[in-house]
C-alpha cells in the first residue's frame, strides 16, 4: 500500500491529508478554490472544513484511525498566497517538515503494531521524501511534476482512467489520458454507484475488482484507487485496513489528536518547531490513570446513590468498593485483549494472525489473517472498503469491535454477555397486551398450512419480530426456535420471511451446508415469487448480487457487513457453526446493529438452552413433529463394544434379535458407529447375520457417499452403516435407528438426539424404534433420553399430540 | 516443545495444532517460528507427509527430473551456464495445491515447510550430481575412507544463495516473493549469505499462463545484475580463500526451466564481468 501524504495550507490553517491518488486531491482542492459560483474561495474553504468538522472527523484523523500500513511520500502545498493569520508552520522549511513527518510516522508505527515490540522498532526514514513549495502550487500534487526522489519511491504511473458503463459493458468506454480531466460530476456519479453497490458489504480491493468485472467494468487498480479516493473525499466510502489494532478506549480522542495533529501542536506550542509531544510513550500511563479515576468516581457515585437510596452500612460500602475494583480489573483485563490486533473482516485474533515482513507496505510486522484466507487475503495493509450509503454511519466500521470483543475465545460466553434482558421484558409486555398485532400475525400464518405446534411457535416468533420492529434498537435481538427433529423447521421460516418482506426488510437465511442451500432455493423462490432471491455458496454465480432474500452458507456471510434485518440461522449446532467462533462473528457482523437473529435448532448449545430456560432469551418451542405423534424414546440395548464384536467375529444374540425384529417389521435400518474404521467390520458382521438384506456402509471418507445415500433413500439399500455425518438431513419414511457404541465420547447429547430423530419421521410410520447399544449408560445417553422425554411431556401438556 | 515460563502457561499450553496443508488436528508443535527447519514434518499431519511425491531417484542427471527428459538432451543446461538443477518433489496435483496455497492465497507458513523439505533433501540430491564428486587421487586414502564412511561429508554447501526475483508489481500485489522466502530459510540454515543478485527489469506476465516458446521469448533480457550485488560479491570474494564461487539459485518450481536458464545466463554474465570463476547450480522445490 502506497499513499501520498500532503499538507495543505488553507486560510484557516494547515490540513494534513493522505491520498491514494494525488491527482484527485489536487483536483478536489482546485474545484473548491476555483468554483466561482459562491462567495470567495476562502469562505468556501472555510465552509468545507466546517462541514467536515461537524459531519466527519478531520480527514487525516479518519485516515489515521483506519490504520492502514503505508509508505509515504510528502508534498507540502500552499493553497493561498495571503494568509489570514500567520501560523508557525508557514515558515517551516523542508527540514522541519521532515522532522515533523518523521515524528508522526514514528508515532504511527508505534501505534500500528509495534506496540510491545520496542526492540524491533524501525522507522523507515527513506520513505519520506518531502518537497515543499513556496508558492501556491497545486501542480506539485499532480503527476508530471514530481521530482526524481519521488519517482524513485513511487514508480511513475500515469493513471489512465477509462470510463465504463457497468451495465452496458465496455461499449461506452471513453479513454482519458489524465484523470484530472475527469469531471468531478462523473466521478461523483461513479462513486455513488460504487457506494450503492457496496452497501451492506465490506470488500477488499481484489474482491471489488472481481465484483466490478462481474458487472462488466474491467477497472484497473489505479482507476479503482481514484474512485475510492474520491469517495473518501466526499465521504461516501470508508476505508479500513484488513487487520487492525484497537486503540485504547479511554482517552482515545485525545490520543488521536496528539498523534495526528500537527496543526494543534503548532498552534499551541508555537516556537519550538519540529518537536511534537510524544504521546505514544506516555500513552499507557495516561490511560491507566484515566480508567482508574473513572472507576473510582463510578464507585463513589454508586456509593452516593446507595446512600440516598437505602440505609448505608459499612458492608454495603465494602461491597461496592470491591465490586468497583473487580470491574476495574476486569476492564483492564479486557483491555489487554483489546490490545491485540484483530482481523476486521472475521474478527480473528491471536494465533490466527500470521506476522511477516511485507513487501507491499514495507512493514516488518504485517499481519495476515489465516482464518478467512479462503475468501481473500486480509492483511494489515489491505484496504477493506465499505460504503456509507443509506444510513451514513459516521463511526464506520469502528463499532464492530464493541460487538465482538467479548466472545472471541469462548462461544459459550457469547450468550451470557449479550443477552438482551431489557428487550425480553419489553417483548413480554408487548406480546401480552396488544390484540391488534395478533390479527395481522394470524393472517400471515394462514397460507402455510402449519400444524398447531408450529403455528404457536411461529406466532411467538412473529410477535417477537413485530415488537422488535416497533422500536429502534441499538443491539441485536435473539430468538431461539427450538424445534424437535422432523418438526418442519423450513415451513416455519416462511411466515417470518413473509413478515419481514412485508415490512421492507432484508432477510438472510444461513445454513451450514451447501446442499441445504440448493434444496431450499426452489422452495423459497416458489413461496416468494415477487422477491429477489440470491443464493450464495462456494463457487456460486451470484456472489456479489443483492436481493431481498439471501440464502447462504455461513462462510459467505463474511463478505457482508450490517446488511440484514433478520438473520435466520438454521442448525445452529451443526458442523461448521459449532465451535467456530469465526462464523459466529461473521453472522453477528452481517446482521444490522438493530437486527434480529432467529436460531433454529433441535439441539441448541447448552449455553443457549440454559439462557432460554432461565427466561433470559426469547424462545419458542415446537415439542412435536408435524404429524403430531410423540418422538420415539430410545431404548437401551446392552452390547459389547463394536471393536470387540468385530474381533470376535459374531454379533450377540440380543443384538441380532433386535435387528431381526426391525427387519421383519419392514423398516430400513440406520446403524451408527463411532469410528470410520469400524464400518467395514460392522458391514461384514451384519452380512453374516442377514445374508438376504442389502447392506452398505458409508462415511466421510467414502467417494460414493452421495450415491449410497440416494440408494438408501430409494430403498435399495436396507441397512446402512454410517458415522455421525448422516446424523441430520437424511429422511427415510420407515426407519429404525441403532446406535452402536453409544457410550463413545464422540456421541454427545446433541448428536444422540439428532440420530434418534432419524426414526419415525413419516406420517405412516410414526413409531420407529431407537436403540442405544452400549455397555455403559453414560451421561450423554441419559441426557438425550431425558431431553426427548421432556419434549414429549411438553407436547402432551400443550395438547399438541393426536388423541389416541 | 519449549519449556514455558510459568505454571499457568504450562497448563494452559494448547494440546493440539492444525496441519498446515489440510488443517487436520495434530499434536501441538509450538510456534512455527521456533521450529527448526529439519522439524518441518511436525507441522503436517502424517497423511500429508506420506503423500509428498519425493524425487527419490534422479532420472535426468542434469535437470533433476524423476524420469529421463528430452529437453536437456536438446538444450543442455550447461549451454546456459547452469551446472545442474535439483528438485525435491514431483510437481503433482497435491503439490500444486500447496504451492497455490502459498503463492496465491498467501499462506507463508507453507513456504517454511517447503524450505524444510529442501534443506533435508539437499545432501542426497546434490550427491547425484557428477560435478560435486571430487576428482579422486589414489594416494589420498583419508578422503576415500571419509567418502566411503559418510558420502555426504564431501559435499560442500554453496558459497552464496540467491533467488529468482519477482517483478515489483507482483511483489506489491503478493507482499512477498516465495523464492526469496525459500532461499532465506536455506541460507539461514546453512549459515551462508543470501544475496539478491538479480533484478527483474520488466514484468512478463504470469509464467504459468504461457506456452513454451512464449516463455523463452518473453524472458530474453528480463534479468539483469543488481549493482549492489556486485559490491557484495567483491567483498565476499576478498575474504574468501578459494578462487571460485558456487552460487545456488533457488526457485519454487522448475517447469520448462526457461526462467532458471535465463537467470543462470544473467548470473554467468555478471560473474564474467567480475572475472570470477563461478559455478551456478539451481535448486527448486518442485520439478514438473
Amino acid at each position: 500500500m502506497k499513499v501520498w501524504l500532503y499538507a495543505i495550507r488553507l486560510n484557516t490553517g494547515w490540513v494534513m491529508n493522505i491520498s491514494l491518488a494525488r491527482e484527485l486531491d489536487a483536483q478536489y482542492w482546485k474545484a473548491i478554490t476555483s468554483n466561482t459560483t459562491a462567495d470567495s474561495p476562502h469562505d468556501r474553504c472555510h465552509h468545507e472544513l466546517q462541514r467536515r468538522n461537524t459531519h466527519r472527523r478531520w480527514l487525516r484523523q479518519a485516515w489515521f484511525e483506519t490504520k492502514v500500513g503505508f509508505q509515504v511520500g510528502m508534498a507540502v502545498v500552499r493553497l493561498f498566497e495571503k494568509e489570514s493569520s500567520a501560523l508557525p508552520l508557514d515558515h517551516w522549511q523542508e527540514e522541519e517538515w521532515e522532522q515533523a513527518i518523521l515524528a508522526w510516522i514514528r508515532k504511527a508505527q508505534l501505534m500500528l503494531g509495534q506496540q510491545g515490540h520496542r526492540s524491533r522498532k524501525r522507522v523507515d526514514i527513506d520513505h519520506a521524501a518531502i518537497r515543499v513549495s513556496s508558492k501556491t502550487e497545486l501542480d506539485l500534487l499532480e503527476a508530471g511534476t514530481c521530482s526524481d526522489t519521488f519517482g524513485h519511491q513511487f514508480k511513475k504511473r500515469s493513471c489512465k482512467i477509462a470510463m465504463f458503463d457497468w451495465q452496458e459493458g465496455a461499449s461506452g468506454a471513453v479513454q482519458r489520458e489524465n484523470s484530472s480531466e475527469w469531471p468531478s460530476s462523473e466521478l461523483d456519479w461513479e462513486c455513488s454507484r460504487l457506494s450503492q453497490q457496496l452497501c451492506g458489504r465490506a470488500l477488499f480491493e481484489s474482491e471489488l475488482l472481481s465484483m466490478l468485472s462481474g458487472k462488466g467494468a474491467a477497472w484497473s487498480k489505479g482507476q479503482l484507487h481514484a474512485v475510492i479516493q474520491w469517495g473518501l473525499l466526499n465521504g461516501s466510502l470508508t476505508v479500513h485496513s484488513g487487520v487492525t489494532w484497537p486503540l485504547l478506549e479511554e482517552g482515545q480522542g485525545s490520543m488521536r489528536r496528539n498523534a495526528g495533529d500537527i496543526q494543534a501542536h503548532a498552534d499551541s506550542a508555537g516556537k519550538d518547531k519540529g518537536q511534537i509531544p510524544s504521546g505514544a510513550g506516555r500513552r499507557r500511563d495516561i490511560h491507566r490513570q484515566g480508567s482508574f479515576k473513572r472507576s473510582f468516581i463510578l464507585v463513589l457515585r454508586q456509593w452516593g446513590l446507595s446512600l440516598f437510596g437505602r440505609a448505608s452500612s459499612l458492608t454495603s460500602l465494602c461491597r461496592l468498593v470491591t465490586s468497583g475494583v473487580l470491574r476495574w480489573s476486569r476492564m483492564l483485563w479486557r483491555r489487554e485483549k483489546q490490545q491485540l490486533p484483530y482481523c476486521l473482516r472475521c474478527g480473528a485474533l491471536g494465533d490466527e494472525l500470521q506476522v511477516s515482513a511485507c513487501e507491499s507496505c514495507g512493514s516488518s510486522r504485517c499481519y495476515t489473517c489465516m482464518a478467512c484466507l479462503q475468501l481473500a487475503r486480509s492483511r494489515s495493509c489491505a484496504l477493506l472498503v465499505s460504503s456509507t450509503w443509506g444510513e451514513r454511519r459516521h463511526q464506520g466500521l469502528n463499532d464492530v469491535r464493541h460487538r465482538q470483543v467479548y466472545h472471541w475465545d469462548d462461544v459459550n460466553s457469547l450468550f451470557i454477555y449479550e443477552l438482551d434482558t431489557l428487550d425480553l421484558a419489553q417483548h413480554q409486555k408487548a406480546s401480552g397486551s396488544p390484540a391488534e398485532s395478533s390479527v395481522e400475525v394470524e393472517a400471515l400464518l394462514e397460507p402455510y398450512h402449519l400444524a398447531p405446534a408450529q403455528w404457536d411457535a411461529s406466532r411467538g416468533a412473529l410477535q417477537y419480530l413485530s415488537s422488535r420492529l416497533s422500536k429502534e434498537h441499538s443491539d441485536q435481538g435473539q430468538f431461539l426456535l427450538w424445534a424437535v427433529t422432523g418438526a418442519g423447521k423450513t415451513e416455519m421460516m416462511f411466515p417470518m420471511t413473509a413478515f419481514m418482506l412485508a415490512n421492507k426488510k432484508k432477510v438472510c437465511i444461513a445454513t451450514p451446508r451447501k446442499d441445504v442451500v440448493l434444496e431450499l432455493m426452489p422452495r423459497i423462490k416458489k413461496a416468494f415469487p415477487e422477491a429477489k432471491v440470491v443464493t450464495l455458496y462456494g463457487g456460486s454465480e451470484e456472489r456479489f448480487e443483492s436481493g431481498e432474500i439471501t440464502l447462504t452458507t455461513t462462510h459467505q456471510l463474511l463478505r457482508f457487513r450490517d446488511a440484514f434485518d433478520l438473520m435466520v440461522v438454521d442448525e445452529l449446532d451443526a458442523f461448521p457453526y459449532h465451535n467456530n467462533p469465526m462464523l459466529e462473528r461473521a453472522a453477528k457482523l452481517a446482521c444490522k446493529g438493530g437486527g434480529t437473529f432467529v436460531y433454529l435448532s433441535a439441539t441448541p448449545p447448552s449455553a443457549l438452552a440454559r439462557a432460554a430456560r432461565r427466561g433470559q432469551l426469547a424462545q419458542a418451542t415446537v415439542p412435536v413433529r408435524y404429524h403430531r405423534h410423540p418422538l420415539p424414546v430410545p431404548k437401551r440395548l446392552p452390547m459389547p463394544p463394536v471393536a470387540r464384536m468385530i474381533a470376535s467375529g459374531r454379533l450377540p444374540s440380543r443384538v441380532v434379535g433386535a435387528l431381526h425384529h426391525a427387519v421383519l417389521r419392514g423398516a430400513q435400518l440406520f446403524i451408527f458407529v463411532a469410528r470410520i474404521r469400524h464400518i467395514d467390520g460392522a458391514v461384514a458382521l451384519l452380512r453374516k447375520s442377514f445374508p438376504q438384506q442389502a447392506i452398505a456402509g458409508t462415511s466421510a471418507a467414502d467417494a460414493k457417499r452421495a450415491e449410497k445415500v440416494l440408494a438408501f433413500r430409494s430403498g435399495e439399500i436396507r441397512i446402512l452403516v454410517t458415522t455421525t455425518i448422516l446424523e441430520r438431513g437424511v429422511t427415510v419414511p420407515k426407519s429404525d435407528v441403532f446406535i452402536w457404541d453409544a457410550d463413545n465420547k464422540l456421541f454427545d447429547e446433541a448428536s444422540l438426539v439428532q440420530m434418534a430423530g432419524r426414526a419415525g419421521r413419516s406420517k405412516d410410520d410414526p413409531n420407529g424404534s431407537v436403540y442405544f447399544g452400549s455397555s455403559q449408560w453414560t451421561r450423554s445417553q441419559s441426557a438425550a433420553t431425558r431431553q426427548i422425554r421432556r419434549m414429549n411431556r411438553l407436547a402432551k401438556r400443550g395438547g399438541y399430540l393426536l388423541a389416541k | 516443545m519449549q519449556m514455558q515460563s510459568s505454571w499457568y502457561e504450562r497448563i494452559a499450553a494448547p494440546r493440539s495444532s492444525t496441519c498446515l496443508a489440510c488443517s487436520r488436528t495434530i499434536p501441538y508443535y509450538g510456534d512455527l517460528e521456533e521450529l527448526k527447519a529439519e522439524q518441518w514434518r511436525r507441522s503436517l499431519c502424517p497423511s500429508c507427509v506420506e503423500r509428498i511425491p519425493f524425487i527419490e531417484e534422479v532420472g535426468c542427471s542434469s535437470c533433476g527430473r524423476h524420469i529421463r527428459c528430452e529437453d536437456c538432451q536438446r538444450q543442455p543446461l550447461q549451454q546456459y551456464g547452469l551446472a545442474y538443477n535439483r528438485s525435491v518433489v514431483q510437481y503433482q496435483e497435491h503439490m500444486k495445491e500447496w504451492l497455490a496455497l502459498c503463492k496465491f492465497k498467501g499462506n507463508q507458513s507453507i513456504a517454511f515447510v517447503m524450505a524444510g523439505m529442501m534443506i533435508e533433501q539437499y545432501m542426497p540430491l546434490s550427491l547425484t550430481a557428477k560435478v560435486n564428486k571430487p576428482t579422486r587421487s589414489s594416494s589420498d586414502w583419508w578422503s576415500m575412507l571419509k567418502e566411503w564412511w559418510n558420502p555426504e561429508s564431501i559435499i560442500e554447501y554453496p558459497d552464496l544463495v540467491t533467488y529468482v526475483p519477482s517483478s515489483l508489481e507482483r511483489l506489491e500485489e503478493r507482499g512477498f516473493n516465495q523464492a526469496e522466502l525459500l532461499a532465506g530459510t536455506l541460507a539461514k540454515a546453512w549459515g551462508r549469505p543470501l544475496l539478491n543478485c538479480l533484478d527483474r527489469t520488466r514484468d512478463t506476465g504470469k509464467q504459468s499462463q504461457q506456452s513454451r516458446a512464449g516463455r523463452e521469448q518473453s524472458l530474453e533480457g528480463t534479468f539483469t545484475w543488481n549493482q549492489a550485488a556486485f559490491q557484495g560479491i567483491r567483498f565476499y570474494m576478498a575474504r574468501q580463500l578459494k578462487p571460485y564461487l558456487h552460487i545456488l539459485l533457488v526457485d519454487d518450481v522448475y517447469t520448462t526451466g526457461s526462467t532458471i536458464r535465463a537467470c543462470a545466463r544473467a548470473l554467468q554474465d555478471g560473474l564474467r564481468e567480475l572475472h570470477i570463476q563461478g559455478m551456478v547450480s539451481s535448486y527448486t522445490w518442485a520439478r514438473a
